[in-house]
């Protein structure tokens, strides 16, 4: 009896231990500090005017090495939200929320140097380019309609090697208007 | 009318011991531990009487007795102790017995009704994972907003929860599809998959719930991967009695106010019970005036998240038939819940939707319904010897809406004509059976043989997309068994083989495609994007098993070892989804090539029952050969709010970790305990811990209860104190999350008012209102702090 309860007590024990043994063995660095993006241009509520490039000057740094960075600018209007925002449909007919996204490779294309590798990089040049109109097919029919003017969220995004992902967002304002508003 | 609520036998454990060897002189022992029903904690000193044959003993310290050379043939148990009800038990001895009494506090002039509490499937369970068994009492005590909170108390169980509302179980780590929820004998299905979707149970309907730490595919197929939460059918009486309570409920965060009642009626061969609880709340209070989210720095007006609150509508209706050899079930439960949801929950809200609209109490869109309607039957035949026959059958039909003001990213999407704000709608209906033939030699050797089908038919609607409609026809054969080896050595094993067959049907997003083209993309980047789901048939076999040995080493110690593998079906969402998920702010991408995720697990389960101390240490280790996950690809997505794609992908992955509990009754009255419950796991492809890993938990408690004076029958006072560990081991693009310190406070009274039991209820929890994260939460990604301090009262009174 008393070596039975004894051999199950050591059996507890080797489950116990063969179990805190190999959680102390699993020691494998992991990557886990995502990417730091800075938006030095363009800066909060900047105007643009539809036709014109954003200047994007944009450092990016990562620990270990950059992977890639992508571009998104949308609508920031009433009742916006990150995920879903109120477009034109409802609320104005005679304009259209201008909405795009930039993959790196966009702006490789026309000769800029990847950030992929690099541990530290500032990205700038003058490839965003707002539209002065856009184009919408309705029923078969395309019309030039202007852009709805207001904030529009300005977001940045980067991956680095291992896969972690940050991004930042920022806004500006889209006017035909040269002085935009005043806040 | 003298209605009578007393007594409560409940022979829970009824933990037989069978002698192998053959007693020549015919006489065994009758032992047993002699409980408080109301808090569980040991009667020392309850006098203990053997008759016709006079023999009277005391139980000793930690309320346990024992007899010993009792002579084979009927005798009366009876069990006093001052300030309780006195429980009388006919024992026909044939074997050694050990016997758990439950005895109730009544210093009430109520006449004794004997409610037959040992359990229906006690005597089924061929299992030794460790079960944790929690009971009407434990669900009060530490009553917390929702089924889900409240069984979080228990070491190895946690919460994942969206806002202060609903709430998600998990096991060890494990949530959504690799936990399974059984009520009375059906595996609920309310598309445990989505991240915000709650569980829909009536707390307050709830007798008797047991928690399976460990894999149970072998009871009840896929998804019970990580446990299984099993809640009990409720007790039935021997006699003719009729019952009920009503009971009011209170909480000060978010401004709670509750009600439940219940009447409850036996008459022959018949019993009818029925519950309705009714739950409103408004926003919940947090400790914090700002939240930063990402960049953004968003006010918290009042302290109270816009939004949140909720309405819950509860309905259940149960009747019983038994005769001599028959019995029969019909259970009818309808949940209804309607959630708000904080305008940033989908996305970074502009700051006027954050501004108080003048009611903490009102639901606007973003917000969530859903009803869950379940009808269940348990039938049982008994048959000669101890042998018998269970079928199980069930209905259930779950439907869920997202409400949210018509929005879209694609200037071409014009909002529905009928029903222009609904957002996703989810529709499930789902059929179950079980049949069961349960072979007991009532000596040595039980085996159970069963068949279980299941089909689940499952539509979508709504202006967004988000999972496939799909259509599952599962079913399995298994075989369990459990042969008592010695009167201390029980081994059990099983096997068990299911077939399921999946078809999804395809979804393409023709708004998506047109708009994409307007954008400029080619036609096949086009297609990539558009398609949101594809059509995709496919069938699974799995095969379960497991072996395992409960030793009784002594009267203090046992020692349970299990070995078996659990396996769960891939999800229509992880096979076949392409787009933002508009809650994970990720363009997730399904995989038609995923095979079943199938774990292996060790267990093990020590205890130690000492005079004073109590030690419970359930370690385990789990090994997936194929963990489904989402794995950051380093692509690109071109929608707008993703960044990058992540695919579903499976790999090999590891899990160990446990819980520890220990108990130490300073006196009869004072007691402390401690659990630690530690997880520790990693994906063994990218070595990142999986993620939604609970951190690292101490709990501690100090008690004292005592029996009261005059109106007070019995009286317990708890201090909690919980130390959260940080977590900082996360997986990929996963946020680390603070430790925290949390103080709660409760204080539980039984009244005798009129000759009736009131029991009240009053908690404090967050004492000193800190400020903490919940890794689980489905607000943590907004970085907003759990609910701040929270004072509760429920008052039940008994009639």
């Amino acid at each position: 009896m008393k070596r039975l309860r004894f051999s199950g007590i050591v059996l507890l024990l080797t489950v116990s231990s063969l179990a805190t043994v190999f959680v102390a063995c699993e020691k494998v660095d992991v990557d886990s500090q995502k990417p730091v993006i800075s938006i030095i241009e363009p800066s909060t509520d900047e105007v643009v005017n539809p036709g014109d490039a954003v200047h994007f000057k944009v450092m990016f740094s990562d620990n270990m090495a950059l992977a890639s960075y992508k571009v998104n600018i949308h609508g920031a209007f009433d009742n916006h939200s990150h995920n879903s925002s109120v477009m034109s449909t409802r609320a104005a007919t005679d304009s259209i929320a201008f909405e795009k996204t930039w993959l790196e490779t966009d702006f490789t294309a026309l000769g800029e140097s990847p950030i992929a590798g690099k541990k530290q990089v500032t990205v700038e040049h003058q490839h965003i380019v707002i539209p002065a109109t856009i184009s919408r097919t309705v029923n078969g029919v395309t019309e030039e309609m202007p852009l709805k003017e207001g904030h529009y969220h300005f977001i940045v995004y980067c991956t680095d090697e291992s896969g972690q992902e940050s991004f930042v967002a920022s806004e500006i304002f889209i006017s035909y208007d040269a002085d935009g508003h005043q806040h | 009318m003298r209605l009578s609520f007393t007594i409560l036998l409940l022979v829970f454990s009824l933990n037989v011991v069978f002698s192998q060897v053959v007693n020549i002189s015919k006489s065994f022992s009758i032992s047993g531990f002699v409980h408080d029903a109301e808090n569980r904690s040991y009667l020392a000193a309850s006098t203990v009487s053997l008759l016709p044959v006079n023999r009277h003993i005391q139980a000793d310290r930690d309320g346990f007795f024992r007899f010993d050379d009792v002579e084979a043939g009927n005798y009366i148990l009876t069990i006093q102790f001052i300030g309780y009800d006195q429980l009388t038990l006919p024992i026909a001895l044939t074997k050694d017995t050990l016997l758990h009494m439950h005895l109730r506090p009544s210093p009430l002039e109520l006449s004794e009704v004997t409610v037959n509490g040992s359990n229906k499937r006690s005597g089924e369970q061929i299992s030794v994972l460790p079960v944790e068994e929690i009971n009407r009492d434990y669900l009060m005590q530490n009553n917390s907003i929702n089924f889900v909170q409240t069984l979080a108390s228990v070491a190895g169980i946690s919460s994942m929860d969206i806002g202060a509302g609903f709430s998600k179980p998990v096991i060890r780590g494990l949530g959504f599809n690799r936990v399974a929820v059984v009520d009375k004998g059906i595996v609920q299905q309310n598309q445990q998959w989505g991240a915000d979707h709650g569980l829909e149970i009536d707390q307050y309907d709830v007798d008797n719930v047991r928690i399976h730490k460990g894999p149970m595919s072998l009871f009840y197929g896929s998804d019970a991967i990580g446990g299984v939460i099993e809640i009990m059918p409720p007790h039935l009486p021997e006699d003719d009695v009729f019952w009920g309570d009503f009971t009011l409920i209170g909480k000060s965060n978010n401004d709670l106010l509750g009600a439940s009642v219940s009447a409850n009626s036996k008459k022959g061969n018949m019993f009818f019970r029925g519950r309705a609880t009714v739950q409103s709340y408004a926003d919940y209070r947090i400790p914090a005036d700002t939240i930063n989210y990402m960049t953004w720095r968003m006010p918290v007006y009042e302290r109270r998240m816009k939004n949140t609150a909720g309405r819950e509508y509860n309905l259940s209706l149960s009747s019983n038939y038994t005769n001599d050899n028959f019995s029969s079930w019909l259970h009818l439960s309808n949940i209804s819940t309607k959630n708000g949801f904080y305008p940033g929950a989908h996305g970074i809200p502009a700051l006027n939707r954050l501004e108080p609209d003048g009611s903490y109490r009102n639901i606007e869109m973003p917000f969530s319904t859903s009803n869950h309607l379940k009808v269940i039957s348990n039938s049982e035949w008994r048959l000669a010897d101890s042998d018998k026959i269970n079928l199980d059958l069930g209905y259930q039909n779950n439907h869920k809406e997202e409400l949210s003001q018509f929005h879209t990213h694609y200037s071409n999407q014009l909002p529905p004509i009928v029903e222009p704000d609904m957002e996703l709608q989810f529709i499930l209906n789902t059929y179950s059976a079980g049949l069961r033939y349960v072979k007991d030699d009532g000596e040595s050797w039980s085996n159970i043989f069963g068949l279980s089908a299941e089909y689940q038919h499952n539509r979508v609607g709504g202006y967004s997309f988000l999972l496939p409609g799909f259509d599952r026809l599962s079913g399995g054969a298994f075989w369990l068994s459990s042969y008592r080896w010695s009167s201390n050595l029980t081994l059990t094993g099983g096997l068990r083989y299911d077939t399921g067959k999946l078809n999804v049907y395809g979804f393409h997003d023709s708004v998506l495609e047109e708009y994409l083209l307007m954008q400029g993309y080619d036609g096949q980047e086009v297609d990539f994007y558009s398609q949101r789901a594809s059509d995709i048939s496919r069938t699974f076999n799995d095969l379960s098993a497991s072996v395992g040995i409960s030793y009784q080493i002594n009267r203090r110690h046992s020692l349970k070892l299990n070995i078996g593998n659990s396996f769960r079906y891939p999800g229509a969402n992880e096979l076949s989804s392409n787009g933002v998920h508009h809650g994970a702010f990720r363009h997730e991408m399904g995989n038609a090539d995923l095979e079943s995720e199938k774990g292996f697990q060790l267990d093990a389960d020590y205890q130690y029952r000492g005079k004073r101390l109590s030690v419970t240490l359930n370690p385990f280790v789990t090994w997936f050969t194929n963990y489904i996950y989402l794995e950051p690809s380093g692509e690109w997505s071109v929608l707008p709010h993703a960044g990058q794609i992540y695919r579903y992908n499976q790999s090999e992955a590891f899990m160990a970790g446990g819980e520890l509990i220990v108990k130490y009754d300073f006196s009869n009255r004072w007691s402390v305990s401690s659990d630690l419950e530690y997880l520790y796991s990693i994906n063994m492809a990218d070595n990142y811990p999986l993620p939604f890993t609970p951190p690292a938990v101490v709990t501690t408690d100090l008690s004292y209860s005592d029996l009261g004076r005059g109106m007070i029958a019995q009286y317990s006072f708890a201090l909690e104190n919980s130390q959260v560990m940080d977590q900082d081991r996360v997986s990929r693009n996963e946020e680390m999350t603070p430790g925290a310190s949390l103080w709660n406070l409760s204080a539980q009274a039984h009244w005798n008012i009129g000759g009736r039991r009131v029991v009240t209820q009053f908690r404090t929890d967050n004492v000193f209102n800190a400020v903490y994260l919940n890794h689980l939460s489905f607000y943590r990604k907004l970085n907003a702090p759990e609910p701040g301090r929270n004072i509760q009262l429920i008052i039940k009174m008994m009639f």
